[in-house]
């Protein structure tokens, strides 16, 4: 248990900052759709178009850095299951 | 000889009457081309986003471009911003409370400082501009081209007229429209900028 803890908290932040920069390191809120810019030809008139894209931004790297964090600290106060050493096998 | 000139008088006086009259521009635009972005600049966070319901007329006459005169509307829960969760909160009775006021809009009565170089007219618009139920007469600036025969081009002939395309740049205080007066300006902004990216058509009838 304490074993696989420490594992995702080690794995944790690495996916996440991974994930945020491969999605173009966006620093400000997570966004859900993306704007880009088209030019009508008739009018010359610039219009957004909108359509939906997950980009994570500055919280979502936040939770998953405190997630990370969080579980490092669980796992250091949970117990491991070892045999306690008896003084018989301490005398062998 | 004589009846000839009389009726080629008064088929000229028609046609003059015709062309002098105002006409009426339609924004209803289905090719969703119309549209208003809006920026907010908070010193802890810059909000931007657009909106595409826009609807409403303009009397336009190509020979007296300053009596142009007209409404502009903007359905309020067209309004998005790149976040849902800050979206939904724009929306919420705090801010905008879309579900009592559903519409945004610009009543232009006249133009002032109106010039006309070709078929580009550049003058300020007064008028009132209501947001959230509030009224206030503000002054914007506004670029007018005028495309005559244009709007076959955009239908692919199925429609014969003109279009007339509207752009301004202008900003409003979202406190003089009771938008949260004097709460969290460090986050969404006092000063709101609003740039219109607007055509409407008239249609030959």
């Amino acid at each position: 248990m304490k074993r696989a803890l420490q594992m995702l908290a080690g794995i944790i932040p690495l996916v996440v900052v991974i994930i945020w920069t491969t999605k173009g390191a966006n620093n400000v809120w997570t966004k859900n759709k993306v704007t880009e810019t088209k030019i009508d030809p008739v009018t010359e008139l610039s219009y957004p178009v909108t359509h939906d894209k997950f980009v994570p931004g500055l919280d979502f790297l936040g939770v998953g850095l405190f997630s990370s964090a969080a579980l490092a600290v669980v796992a250091r106060f949970i117990r491991t299951n070892k045999e306690p050493i008896t003084n018989k096998q301490n005398q062998v | 000889m004589k009846q000839t000139l009389v009726t080629l008088i008064i088929a000229g006086g028609i046609t003059l009457s015709a062309s002098a009259a105002p006409q009426a521009f339609d924004f209803k635009d289905a090719k969703g081309v119309n549209n208003v972005v809006f920026k907010l600049d908070a010193p802890l966070e810059a909000i931007n986003g657009s909106a595409s319901g826009v609807s409403g007329s303009v009397e336009f006459d190509a020979d007296k471009p300053a009596a142009t005169k007209g409404k502009i509307v903007v359905a309020t829960k067209s309004l998005t911003v790149g976040n849902s969760m800050m979206q939904e909160h724009m929306h919420s009775d705090g801010w905008l409370d879309v579900a009592k006021h559903s519409e945004i809009s610009f009543d232009v009565k006249s133009l002032k400082d109106a010039k006309t170089e070709g078929n580009v007219t550049t003058a300020t618009a007064l008028g009132t501009f209501t947001l959230k139920g509030v009224s206030k007469e503000i002054s914007a600036p506004v670029k007018l081209t005028y495309l005559k025969g244009k709007l076959a081009d955009r239908t692919n002939g199925q429609a014969k007229g003109d279009l007339l395309v509207v752009r301004s740049t202008f900003s409003i205080k979202r406190a003089d429209f009771n938008i949260k007066p004097g709460q969290a300006e460090d986050k969404v902004a006092n000063d709101i900028e609003l740039t219109l990216s607007i055509a409407g058509a008239a249609p030959q009838k």
